[in-house]
C-alpha cells in the first residue's frame, strides 16, 4: 500500500504543482478510508517522495538549490533542506488525510 | 479537563484538522511576515528545484536580419560576430538577458523608483527620493534626446528587442523572480536610460553642499573653510593636471560666501562615497619596455554578484571592440579596439549644486525668481508598493531643479547636471572606430556630458587624459554651500569650453594618471569646487611608476595589486611620535610596538591594519565627530599632528593632541576586544573589513562569504569592504594590442548556474586573465569552446 501511495505522490509531483500532495492525500483518504486510517503513513509516503525528488533535482543542479535555500533559511548545512522538504510533504499529506476523515465523520472523538 | 470540556463545546477535534490544514495551506500559499510563500518556492514541479541552468544553443532570434555567431571562450566570455551593427546589439541584448535578466530589471528599477513594487516598505525611502529628485522626468527627457539621434536609436532599440526576444522564449524564469513571486515586464529603452542614470547618479548625484551648510550654520564660514580647506598641504598634493599652471587664481575666502541659508533642518542627504573611485594610468613608449604605450584601469564600484560589468567582444564590418559594458547598456563602455585602449575614473568635480528658493507662503508652489512670483511645475507620480496602497508624490520642478525639502516659506532645490541633455552612448560609439588616441579623446570631448570622468585614451605611440564632461565654469565658491536661488542663476549652465578643456596629451613625464584626486591645484585658472578624493591612491601609483625606469605590463598589474596603505604612510609615524604612552597597558604598548614594526601592507591576515584603522577612526571621532563634524580629511589631521602635540582646540578637541591620541587608541583597543575578543591575533583585517561579494538583491547565502581580500580604502588596490575594483584591465599597445582583464565573479548571473561566482578566487588573489581578442570569426572558431549560431528570424 505504501508503495502505491508513493507512486501516486510521485506522479502528482512530476506533473503538477506542490498542492497536488494535499489534493491526492485527501482523495486517497476519501476513496480508501481503511488503508489511510493511519494518516502518518500517508504523510511518510509524501515525505519520502518530497525528499527523493529534491535530492535528485539537487544532484542534477550540482547541489546549488539546497545550498541557496539553506542560505535563505539560515541553515548551517544544506542537507537540512531535505528534512524541511520532508516535513512540508509530510504535513501537507497528513493534515489533508485527517481533515477528510473528519469530514467523512470517521474520526471518532474520544476524550 | 476543563479545557477539554470547552473544547468539546466547539465540536471537539472535528474542527482542529481542517483548521490546521487551512492554516498550513494558507501559510504555504501566502507566506507569513518576512517568509516568502514556501509552497511556490519549494515546489518540485516548477519552483527553484526545477530550475535548470541553460547554455544557449543554435536558435532563431526574432528580428535578426542575418545569423550572428556567438563564440564562448574558455573563460565564459561571449564574442559576437555580426553582419551589421543592429544585429550585433540585438544579439548582445539576447545573450546578456540570458545571463543577467534579473539584475537588469532590479538595477533599472532603482532609478525609476519602482523597487517597492517588488519589495514592499523596505525600499520606500529610496523610491521616494528618486521620484522626488525628478529621476523619472529626467529619464524621459534623456530618452527623447538619445532617441533623436538615429544611430543611438538603432543601437538602443535593437538591444531592447534582443532582450525582449529572450524574455519571450526563456526556458525558465531566473530564480530570483520565483523567490519574489514576480515576472519580468517587457524591456524598454527607458530601462537602458535608467541604467545610464543610475551610474550617473551614483558617481555624480551627491555633493557636500548641504552638509557643509549645516556646519557653516553651526561654526561659521571661516571654520568650515579651515576644516575642509580648498587646497591640500604641499606634502600631500597630487593633481591630475599638474602642468596646467596657466594663471594663478586667488583662493577661496570667507567673503566669497555672504549668503547663509534660512533652512535650519536640512536632511542628511548622502555624501559622495569615497569607495566609488577608480584608478587609471598610461605610460608612454619612452617609459615602457616594449617601446609602446601601456594602459591600466580599475574601476571601483559596489561589490556584488553578479558584477555590474558584463564582458564581451563585439565585431561587425565597421568595428571590432573588446571590453566591458554595464549590465542593461548596449555596446562596450571600457575596453579597447585594435588601435586604442580607453577607460575612466570618476572625475570628482561636483555637478550637484544646492539652491534655496523662497515660496509665497508655506504651502504655495509659487516661488520668487528675479523679483517675480513664478509657478513651479508640479505633477503627481505614483509610488506603487507591494501589499499597500499606492502613494502619490508630487514632484515640484523649479527653474533650477526639483524641490527636495521644504521648511516654512523656504525650499531646497537640487541643481544637477544629470538633468541636462546628454549623449554618452554616442561618445562611446565613437571609440569603437577610433584609429588613435586623438580620435578617441575627440569623441569623448564632443559628446560626453555627465558624470564627469577622467578618461584616458592610449594608442601605441600616444597617451592622453581629459577631465571629460560638462565641467561647470563656476565663480569662486559656487557650489560649496547652499546658494541663494532668487536670481535664478544656474551655476551649472556655463561650462568650460572644449578648447580650454582640462587635458594632458603626451606629457614630457611620459605618464598620465588619475585616482579621483583633485583635477587641478592652486595654479589652475578654473574654480573646480571642493569635492575630491584625497590623493592616497594617486600618490601610491605615482611613487611606484617612478620606482622603475622602464615598465612592463606585469608592473602595471603589480601596481594595481599594491596594498601599501597610504594613510598609514602619511599618518602613522606622526601618530606614534605624538601619542602619550602613560597609563597604557603592557598589551596595548605591545600593540604600538607592532605598529612601529608594521610594513604598512594592508594584508587580510594582519592585525596592524585593523589596529591602525580603528585608532584613526576613534581619533577622528574625538577630534571632530563628537562635535558633529564627519568626513574630516587626512590633510587636516596632518596639519593638526604637525602642530605642537600639547595644543588643544577648545571647540574641536577636548584634550591636547597627545592625550586625545592615547584616549583614541584605548577606545579603539576596547572596541576591538568587544567585537573580536581579547586576543589581538584574532583582530585580522579580513574580519574587521568584512569584504564580500553579496548577491545583487542581498539574498542571504546567494553571494560570497567574507573574503580574505587584501588592500584597504587607502591603498592602490582599493578595498573599502563594500567597494573596490570591480573591473581591472591592463593593455600593452602595439601592432596587435595584448590585454588582461578581470571581472570578479565572471559574466554568469544565474545563482543556480555552477559558473556563478566563477573567478572569485582569482579576483581575491588579484590575478587577471589574458584577453582573447579574436581577429575574426575564423580565429574564434579555432579557439572558442563553443560557437552558437543565432539565426535570422522575422518579427512575429
Amino acid at each position: 500500500m505504501i508503495l502505491f501511495m508513493i507512486g501516486v505522490f510521485a506522479l502528482g509531483t512530476w506533473f503538477s504543482p506542490w498542492w497536488s500532495t494535499v489534493v491526492l492525500a485527501g482523495l486517497m483518504a476519501w476513496v480508501l478510508p481503511e488503508q489511510t486510517k493511519r494518516a502518518w503513513r500517508v504523510g511518510m509516503a509524501a515525505a519520502l517522495v518530497w525528499i527523493a525528488f529534491s535530492y535528485v533535482e539537487d544532484a542534477v543542479n550540482s547541489g546549488l538549490v539546497s545550498q541557496r535555500l539553506a542560505g535563505l533559511f539560515g541553515l548551517p548545512n544544506s542537507g537540512l533542506v531535505y528534512l524541511i522538504m520532508g516535513f512540508v510533504g509530510f504535513l501537507s499529506a497528513f493534515l489533508s488525510v485527517q481533515s477528510v476523515r473528519v469530514w467523512k465523520g470517521m474520526l471518532s472523538v474520544k476524550s | 479537563m476543563v479545557n477539554g470540556d470547552r473544547f468539546k463545546q466547539f465540536g471537539g477535534m472535528k474542527y482542529v484538522w481542517p483548521l490546521a490544514l487551512l492554516l498550513w495551506v494558507g501559510f504555504l500559499t501566502f507566506g507569513v511576515g518576512p517568509l516568502p510563500p514556501l509552497g511556490r518556492l519549494l515546489d518540485l514541479h516548477s519552483g527553484l528545484w526545477a530550475h535548470r541552468p541553460h547554455g544557449l544553443t543554435d536558435q532563431p532570434v526574432e528580428g535578426l536580419q542575418k545569423s550572428v555567431f556567438v563564440a564562448w571562450d574558455p573563460l565564459g566570455v561571449p564574442h559576437f560576430f555580426a553582419d551589421n551593427e543592429e544585429d550585433l546589439y540585438r544579439a548582445q541584448g539576447f545573450v546578456m538577458a540570458s545571463q543577467r535578466l534579473f539584475q537588469m530589471d532590479l538595477s533599472t528599477r532603482q532609478t525609476l523608483g519602482r523597487l517597492s513594487e517588488w519589495v514592499g516598505d523596505k525600499t520606500l525611502a529610496m523610491d521616494r527620493f528618486q521620484i522626488q529628485f525628478g529621476m523619472r522626468d529626467m529619464i524621459a527627457d534623456t530618452e527623447k534626446s538619445y532617441l533623436s539621434d538615429p544611430a543611438n536609436r538603432r543601437m538602443i532599440e535593437s538591444f531592447v528587442a534582443g532582450v525582449n526576444a529572450y524574455i519571450g522564449h526563456m526556458p525558465s524564469l531566473p530564480p530570483e523572480y520565483t523567490l519574489l513571486g514576480v515576472k519580468p515586464e517587457p524591456f524598454t529603452a527607458q530601462r537602458v536610460i535608467a541604467m545610464d542614470k543610475l551610474l550617473t547618479f551614483s558617481l555624480s548625484g551627491r555633493s557636500f553642499g548641504t552638509y557643509l551648510t549645516t556646519l557653516q550654520q553651526k561654526f561659521g564660514t571661516a571654520k568650515v573653510l579651515d576644516l575642509f580647506p580648498e587646497h591640500l598641504p604641499k606634502v600631500f598634493e597630487d593633481y591630475i593636471f599638474p602642468e596646467n599652471s596657466r594663471e594663478l587664481r586667488r583662493p577661496e575666502a570667507p567673503e566669497d560666501f555672504p549668503f547663509t541659508s534660512h533652512l535650519k533642518k536640512i536632511p542628511a542627504f548622502p555624501l559622495p562615497n569615497p569607495g566609488k573611485g577608480s584608478n587609471n594610468w598610461a605610460v608612454a613608449g619612452s617609459r615602457s619596455v616594449t617601446g609602446h604605450s601601456l594602459f591600466a584601469n580599475d574601476t571601483h564600484l559596489g561589490y556584488s554578484l553578479p558584477n555590474i560589468w558584463y564582458e564581451s567582444q563585439l565585431q561587425c564590418p565597421e568595428f571590432n571592440v573588446y571590453g566591458v559594458s554595464l549590465v542593461a547598456i548596449p555596446g562596450i563602455v571600457n575596453g579597447l579596439n585594435s588601435h586604442v585602449a580607453w577607460g575612466p575614473t570618476n572625475g570628482t568635480t561636483s555637478v550637484l549644486d544646492w539652491v534655496e528658493v523662497e515660496f509665497e507662503n508655506e504651502t504655495s508652489t509659487r516661488y520668487k525668481l528675479k523679483g517675480q512670483w513664478v509657478e513651479a511645475k508640479v505633477h503627481l507620480e505614483h509610488l506603487v508598493q507591494r501589499g499597500a496602497p499606492t502613494e502619490n508624490i508630487s514632484v515640484v520642478w523649479t527653474e533650477l531643479g526639483p524641490v527636495m525639502h521644504r521648511e516654512g516659506r523656504y525650499g531646497l532645490v537640487a541643481n544637477w547636471m544629470g538633468r541636462h541633455q546628454n549623449q554618452e552612448l554616442k561618445a562611446l560609439r565613437g571609440l569603437y572606430t577610433a584609429k588613435d588616441s586623438r580620435e578617441c579623446a575627440l569623441s569623448l570631448k564632443t559628446f560626453w556630458s555627465a558624470p564627469i570622468q577622467n578618461f584616458i585614451c592610449a594608442d601605441a605611440d600616444h597617451i592622453s587624459i581629459a577631465h571629460t564632461g560638462r565641467v561647470p565654469e563656476r565663480k569662486i565658491g559656487e557650489g560649496r554651500f547652499v546658494m541663494d536661488g532668487q536670481e535664478g542663476h544656474d551655476t551649472l549652465a556655463e561650462v568650460i569650453l572644449p578648447s580650454e578643456a582640462l587635458e594632458l596629451v603626451d606629457p614630457p613625464s611620459g605618464i598620465v594618471l588619475s585616482a579621483n584626486q583633485k583635477a587641478e591645484g592652486p595654479h589652475s585658472k578654473h574654480y573646480l569646487g571642493w569635492d575630491y578624493e584625497e590623493p592616497f591612491r594617486a600618490l601610491g601609483i605615482r611613487r611606484q611608476l617612478a620606482a622603475k625606469d622602464k615598465l612592463s605590463a606585469q608592473d602595471m598589474m603589480s601596481i594595481q595589486n599594491d596594498i601599501h596603505d597610504m594613510a598609514a604612510d602619511f599618518l602613522l609615524a606622526r601618530m606614534l611620535r605624538a601619542i602619550n604612552r602613560q597609563s597604557l597597558s603592557a598589551e596595548q604598548l605591545a600593540g604600538l610596538e607592532n605598529l612601529e614594526k608594521w610594513n604598512l601592507k594592508a594584508q587580510a591576515a594582519n592585525v596592524e591594519t585593523t589596529l591602525f584603522k580603528a585608532w584613526l577612526s576613534q581619533f577622528k571621532k574625538r577630534l571632530a565627530e563628537d562635535a558633529g563634524v564627519k568626513d574630516l580629511r587626512v590633510a587636516w589631521l596632518l596639519d593638526r599632528l604637525a602642530k605642537n602635540p600639547k595644543d588643544s582646540d577648545a571647540q574641536f578637541l577636548p584634550a591636547p593632541v597627545d592625550i586625545s591620541l592615547r584616549d583614541a587608541y584605548q577606545a579603539a583597543w576596547q572596541s576591538l576586544v568587544e567585537r573580536f575578543g581579547s586576543k589581538p591575533e584574532a583582530w585580522t583585517w579580513e574580519r574587521y573589513n568584512a569584504a564580500s561579494l553579496p548577491h545583487v538583491a542581498r539574498l542571504p547565502g546567494w553571494g560570497s562569504a567574507i573574503l580574505p581580500l587584501d588592500g584597504s580604502g587607502e591603498s592602490v588596490r582599493g578595498n573599502h569592504g563594500k567597494h573596490g575594483p570591480t573591473y581591472k584591465a591592463v593593455v600593452e599597445l602595439g601592432d596587435t594590442p595584448k590585454a588582461w582583464m578581470q571581472v570578479p565573479g565572471g559574466n554568469e548571473g544565474d545563482p543556480l548556474n555552477p559558473d556563478f561566482g566563477r573567478f572569485v578566487t582569482d579576483w581575491v588573489k588579484g590575478d587577471m586573465h589574458p584577453v582573447e581578442f579574436y581577429k575574426d570569426l575564423n580565429e574564434a572558431k579555432r579557439r572558442a569552446v563553443r560557437v552558437v549560431e543565432l539565426k535570422a528570424a522575422g518579427v512575429k
